[in-house]
C-alpha cells in the first residue's frame, strides 16, 4: 500500500557510552559557533578565549576544577537517586538549604570552636539539612505516590524565598549596604594549591564520588537500590522495602547537594547572598546525564561543565557574548545526547508494506 | 470599600491563575493521550521571551501572543518527534526541552538587549460592559486581560471536546488502550502528535501571557516554576480540565493573598517578611497534592511509548 519509515533497534556495545557524549558535546560546540556568528562574534576568537582561559594556565585549570566542584557533588547525588528510579530535580533547593545551614552554623560556631571543628560541623549540618529537605519529597513519593519532579521543583522555589527572607532578616549583615548579604565568614575551607583559589572542597567531592561508586556497585544496599530503579515491581517481589531504599537514595542525593552548597559558601563565596542560586542544581542534572549516572564517569562530565562555565566567563570578557552562553550550550548538549542516542540505537529503514498486512 | 478590596484580590488572583491554567489544561490533553510533557517550563520561558521580543519589535502585543503560540508549536513538534517517533524516554526528552528553553531564552534576551529591562506597551485590562458592574466579583472577573477571556472560553470548550466529541474519545482511548484504538481505526501517532503540539502551544501562550500581562518584562527563569506546577495540577485535578483549572485557581488566590499580606507585613514594619509570604502559593500546591493523592487514577498508558506491531 505504500512505504513507511521504520526505526529498528540495534545492539550496541559499551563504546556508546563514550561516543555519544563526545558527539553531543562536539555538535553543541558547533551549534555554539553558529550562535556566535549570529551574535556577530568570530567563533575562532571566541573559542580560543574560551579554551585558553579555562585550560591554558595553572590558574585557569584550578578555576575550572573549582567550578566543577558543585557539579561533581550534585551530579553524583542526582545519579545516585536516578539509579533508584527517583528523579531529583530539587538539587537547586537542597543546595540553597545546605548553603544557608552552613552559613548559620559557621556564624554561631566560628568564635566558640576551633576553625577545623567549625568547618566540619558546618559541612555536616549542611549535608544533613540538604538531605532532610530532599527527604520530604522522597516521603511524599514513597508513601503517597506524589510525583517527585513536581514536589522537588516546587520546593526549590520555597528554598529560594526562604533565602531571600533570611538575608533581609535573621542572617542580615547590618553593615552591608549594596545588596542583601550575610556577615562574612572567617572559618573557611583551606586552599589546597597555594597561589590559586582551589580549596579542599574539591577533594571532598572526589572522595564522595568514589564513596557513591562503592555504595552503588559494591554493596548490598546499592544492588537493591539499582534493582528497584530498574523496576519497583521486581524489587517488591524480591522482598525489598521499596520505600526504604527510595528514602535512602533521596536522602543521599539531597545530602550531596547540601554539601555542594556548604562547600561553595565555605570555599568560594565566604558569605551568603542571593547570587549563590544561579541554577547550578539544574545544570547538575545534565552533568549526571552526560556521565550516564555512573559516579566515576561523572568526574570527567563535571570537569567538562567546569570548562564550559569557566570558559564562558573568558568568552564574555573577550567578546562581550553573554555569560548565559554556557546555559544555551548545556541545553544543546542535553538535546544532542538524545538525538545521537536515537541515531545510534536505531537503524532507519524504509520498507514497503502491502495491502492486508498489519 | 471592603468590596473593592476583595475585588482587587479576585482580580489579581484570576490574572495569576490564567497562565497556569492554560498550561495545565494543555497538559491534561497531553497526559490523556498517554504522555508527559516535562518541557512546559522551558516552552513557557521561550513563549515569555518571544512575547516580549515580538511585542517590542512590532509595538503590538497581538503579535507577541501569536509568537508565543508559534514557538510552542515548534518546540512541541520537536518534542513529539523525539517522544512519539523515536520513543525517547519521555522524562529525558521533556527535560531536554526544558533546558533548551531555559538556556536559549536567557541567551537570546541578553544577546539582543544586554542587561537592561525593555518595557513594552502592556495589553490593557478590558472591561466587559454590564458584567463588570456586578458587585464584588464583577471587577475581578470581567475587567481582565485578553488571555483571561480566552481561558473562559477555551477551558470549557476543551472540557466539552474531551468528553463529548469524537476527538475526545479518540484522545482518551489512545491514553487508555492504544492497541484497541488502533484496531478501531484511530491513527494513534497522529492523535499523540496533535495532543502534544496542542499542549505545547498552550504552554507557549501561557508564557507570553505571563510576560505580557503580569511581569511586563522578561528576566531569567521568570516562570517561577509554574511549568512544573502545571504538571502537578494535572494530578491534582485528576486529569480533568476543570479540575486543573480549580487547582490553578487555588494557586492564583494564594498568590494574590500573599501579595496582599506583603503589604500588611510591610506596613507593620517587617519588610523582610515580604519574601517569605511568597512561599505560601508553593506550600498550597504541596498541601493540595497531598490532599488529592491516592484519589486519582492516571491514564493506563501514561509515559509508555506506543509501538505498532
Amino acid at each position: 500500500m505504500g512505504m513507511i519509515i521504520r526505526f529498528k533497534e540495534r545492539k550496541v556495545g559499551p563504546l556508546l557510552y563514550i561516543v555519544v557524549p563526545l558527539m553531543a558535546v562536539l555538535l553543541a560546540f558547533l551549534t555554539g559557533s553558529g550562535m556566535m556568528v549570529w551574535a556577530r562574534v568570530n567563533p575562532i576568537i571566541g573559542y580560543s578565549a574560551f579554551f585558553s582561559g579555562s585550560l591554558g594556565s595553572i590558574s585557569g585549570i584550578t578555576d575550572t576544577l573549582l567550578r566543577m566542584t558543585p557539579f561533581l557533588f550534585m551530579g553524583v547525588g542526582i545519579a545516585f537517586s536516578n539509579r533508584a528510579g527517583i528523579l531529583n530535580i530539587g538539587a537547586e533547593g537542597q543546595y540553597i538549604m545546605g548553603a544557608i545551614a552552613a552559613t548559620w552554623v559557621t556564624l554561631l560556631a566560628e568564635n566558640l570552636l576551633p576553625a577545623g571543628i567549625s568547618i566540619l560541623a558546618s559541612l555536616a549540618i549542611g549535608a544533613i539539612v540538604g538531605g532532610v529537605w530532599a527527604l520530604f519529597a522522597g516521603v511524599l513519593k514513597a508513601y503517597l505516590g506524589i510525583n517527585e519532579i513536581v514536589t522537588t521543583v516546587t520546593m526549590n522555589w520555597i528554598a529560594f524565598r526562604i533565602l531571600q527572607w533570611l538575608l533581609r532578616g535573621p542572617l542580615k549583615n547590618p553593615t552591608a549596604q549594596a545588596w542583601p548579604m550575610s556577615p562574612p565568614l572567617k572559618a573557611t575551607l583551606p586552599i589546597i594549591f597555594p597561589g590559586t583559589r582551589l580549596h579542599a572542597g574539591f577533594l571532598i567531592a572526589l572522595f564522595m564520588a568514589i564513596i557513591a561508586y562503592y555504595v552503588l556497585f559494591k554493596t548490598d544496599t546499592g544492588f537493591k537500590l539499582r534493582v528497584i530503579g530498574q523496576s519497583t515491581e521486581v524489587g517488591r517481589y524480591s522482598g525489598y522495602s521499596v520505600a526504604k531504599y527510595m528514602l535512602i537514595s533521596m536522602m543521599f542525593s539531597g545530602a550531596m547537594a547540601g554539601l555542594a552548597g556548604s562547600v561553595e559558601i565555605l570555599g568560594v563565596f565566604k558569605f551568603l547572598y542571593e547570587g549563590i542560586a544561579v541554577g547550578l542544581g539544574y545544570t547538575a542534572i545534565i552533568v549526571s546525564l552526560v556521565g550516564k549516572d555512573h559516579p566515576l564517569a561523572i568526574i570527567p562530565s563535571a570537569f567538562l561543565f567546569g570548562i564550559i562555565y569557566n570558559g564562558a566567563s573568558y568568552l564574555q570578557a573577550a567578546t562581550g557574548l553573554p555569560y548565559t552562553f554556557s546555559k544555551a550550550v548545556e541545553g544543546l548538549i542535553y538535546l544532542f545526547i538524545l538525538i545521537s542516542e536515537v541515531l545510534i540505537l536505531y537503524k532507519i529503514e524504509i520498507v514497503q508494506i502491502g495491502s492486508g498486512q498489519k | 470599600m471592603m468590596g473593592s478590596f476583595i475585588g482587587s484580590i479576585i482580580n489579581l488572583a484570576i490574572t495569576m491563575t490564567t497562565p497556569l491554567a492554560l498550561a495545565s489544561v494543555g497538559e491534561v490533553y497531553v497526559e490523556r493521550a498517554g504522555m508527559i510533557n516535562l518541557g512546559i517550563e522551558g516552552i513557557m520561558l521561550m513563549g515569555a521571551f518571544s512575547g516580549i521580543h515580538i511585542t517590542y519589535l512590532t509595538g503590538n502585543s497581538v503579535y507577541g501572543y501569536l509568537m508565543g503560540v508559534l514557538i510552542g508549536l515548534v518546540l512541541g513538534l520537536l518534542l513529539a518527534i523525539l517522544m512519539i517517533t523515536f520513543k525517547v524516554n519521555q522524562v529525558i526528552a521533556g527535560m531536554g526541552i526544558y533546558f533548551l528553553g531555559f538556556g536559549l531564552s536567557d541567551f537570546l534576551y541578553e544577546t539582543i538587549y544586554g542587561h537592561k529591562y525593555i518595557t513594552i506597551p502592556k495589553p490593557s485590562q478590558i472591561s466587559l460592559p454590564g458584567l463588570s458592574n456586578i458587585p464584588v466579583i464583577g471587577p475581578g472577573l470581567f475587567i481582565q486581560y485578553p488571555s483571561v477571556y480566552l481561558s473562559y472560553m477555551l477551558i470549557p470548550l476543551m472540557w466539552y471536546l474531551l468528553y463529548r466529541s469524537a476527538v475526545g474519545i479518540s484522545l482518551r482511548s489512545v491514553g487508555e488502550n492504544p492497541r484497541a484504538a488502533d484496531s478501531m481505526g484511530v491513527n494513534v501517532y497522529l492523535v499523540k502528535y496533535l495532543a502534544l503540539i496542542t499542549g505545547s502551544a498552550l504552554a507557549g501562550l501561557a508564557g507570553a501571557a505571563l510576560s505580557l500581562e503580569i511581569t511586563g518584562l522578561f528576566f531569567e527563569n521568570m516562570t517561577f516554576g509554574l511549568g512544573f506546577i502545571a504538571i502537578g495540577l494535572v494530578y491534582f485535578g485528576k486529569w480533568d480540565p476543570i479540575g486543573a483549572w480549580e487547582g490553578s485557581l487555588i494557586f492564583g488566590f494564594t498568590w494574590s493573598i500573599s501579595v496582599t499580606l506583603q503589604e500588611v507585613v510591610r506596613s507593620i514594619g517587617h519588610p523582610e517578611m515580604t519574601y517569605f509570604m511568597l512561599v505560601l502559593p508553593y506550600i498550597a500546591i504541596i498541601i493540595g497534592l497531598i490532599a488529592m493523592s491516592r484519589r486519582a487514577r492516571a491514564p493506563k498508558q501514561l509515559g509508555i511509548p506506543y509501538r505498532r506491531e
